[in-house]
């Protein structure tokens, strides 16, 4: 408990969360975040960056929640939200199936691969798509995502017979006015 | 005709359609659970609104565009609820006013300090071909 408590300490993590995550998790972790940004008196556009990082982040993790509904307490996450050097910076992990694994690789590989001026282009091509359905907006949250943040980092570990998928990306609290 | 007014919570706008009182507008935040199923009794009204407005002020003999004020007042929107209102304001344009001749200019309400906020609305502007008025707040 004390290595755990050390490496909270030392990452200046402000919070984290480990076990199931739905919609109602979700809520919480925005309003806990929310409340930590008024307490440090964030600005008004760092602090909207990282509520629409962390939702579309998380809600990607709530759309792949593969288990079956009996299980879902067992579908176990992790978000850890800190601070270091001028940026807010965002982990997570969770349970991918290889299926998952394979088009979300496809998706990250692609979109960052490109740069904030093509990422606008491809957002705006997916919004205004004349159909509206998964497939259709398949990627939106992610482009927005990356769009918005900095240096996103992504990789799959074995778990069992499925993958832990973590991604890492951060906020930077200094350029608050750069326009996305 | 009824007035849409629907009350929302930290996830979904409040909602607010009202032809009687001339007041149109959608504010709060907007990441629901299934935007499309939250939105879809808007598209509803409007369609319904357009065909009302249309008759009751017999506007097939004029070329008289009516201009009217949709307010969007959002504190934040995901990237899904993006897709839904982009496909109101293509039908604010496309139906209402091509069709029926009603002008829906959109009053897009930001933080003086949210430039993100302002970026995403001059870029629906882009997109859409509606008239959008900046408001800073």
């Amino acid at each position: 408990m004390w290595s755990f408590s050390e490496l909270l300490y030392k990452n200046n993590v402000l919070f984290s969360y480990y076990g199931f995550i739905d919609h109602t998790i979700l809520n919480e972790v925005l309003k806990v975040t929310k409340h930590h940004l008024t307490v440090e008196n964030e600005s008004v556009i760092v602090s909207k960056r990282l509520h629409n990082a962390i939702n579309e982040c998380v809600e990607n993790i709530i759309k792949h929640n593969f288990f079956p509904k009996e299980q879902m307490a067992d579908y176990k996450s992790l978000i850890v939200i800190s601070k270091e050097d001028g940026f807010y910076v965002v982990d997570t992990i969770n349970v991918v199936n290889a299926h998952q694994k394979e088009i979300i690789n496809k998706q990250l590989n692609f979109i960052t691969s490109k740069s904030k001026d093509e990422l606008k282009v491809i957002k705006g091509e997916i919004i205004s798509n004349n159909q509206y359905s998964e497939a259709a907006t398949a990627g939106l949250g992610m482009v927005d995502m990356v769009l918005r943040t900095d240096d996103c980092i992504y990789g799959f570990k074995s778990y069992q017979s499925n993958f832990l998928f973590n991604i890492h990306f951060k906020i930077n609290t200094t350029v608050s006015y750069a326009s996305t | 005709m009824q007035v849409l007014n629907t009350k929302g919570d930290d996830i979904s706008p409040d909602i607010k359609l009202d032809h009687l009182e001339n007041i149109f507008s959608i504010t709060g935040e907007s990441r629901p659970e299934n935007p499309l199923k939250y939105y879809q009794p808007v598209f509803a009204w409007f369609n319904e609104y357009f065909n009302y407005y249309y008759v009751l002020n017999d506007l097939s003999d004029t070329d008289f565009i009516v201009t009217k004020h949709l307010k969007i007042d959002l504190d934040y929107f995901n990237s899904t609820s993006a897709k839904v209102l982009f496909d109101l304001f293509m039908l604010l344009n496309n139906t209402g006013l091509k069709k029926f001749k009603i002008n829906f200019e959109i009053d897009w309400y930001y933080h003086a300090e949210d430039m993100d906020m302002l970026d995403a609305g001059k870029e629906m502007e882009r997109m859409c071909g509606v008239t959008f008025n900046y408001i800073e707040k």
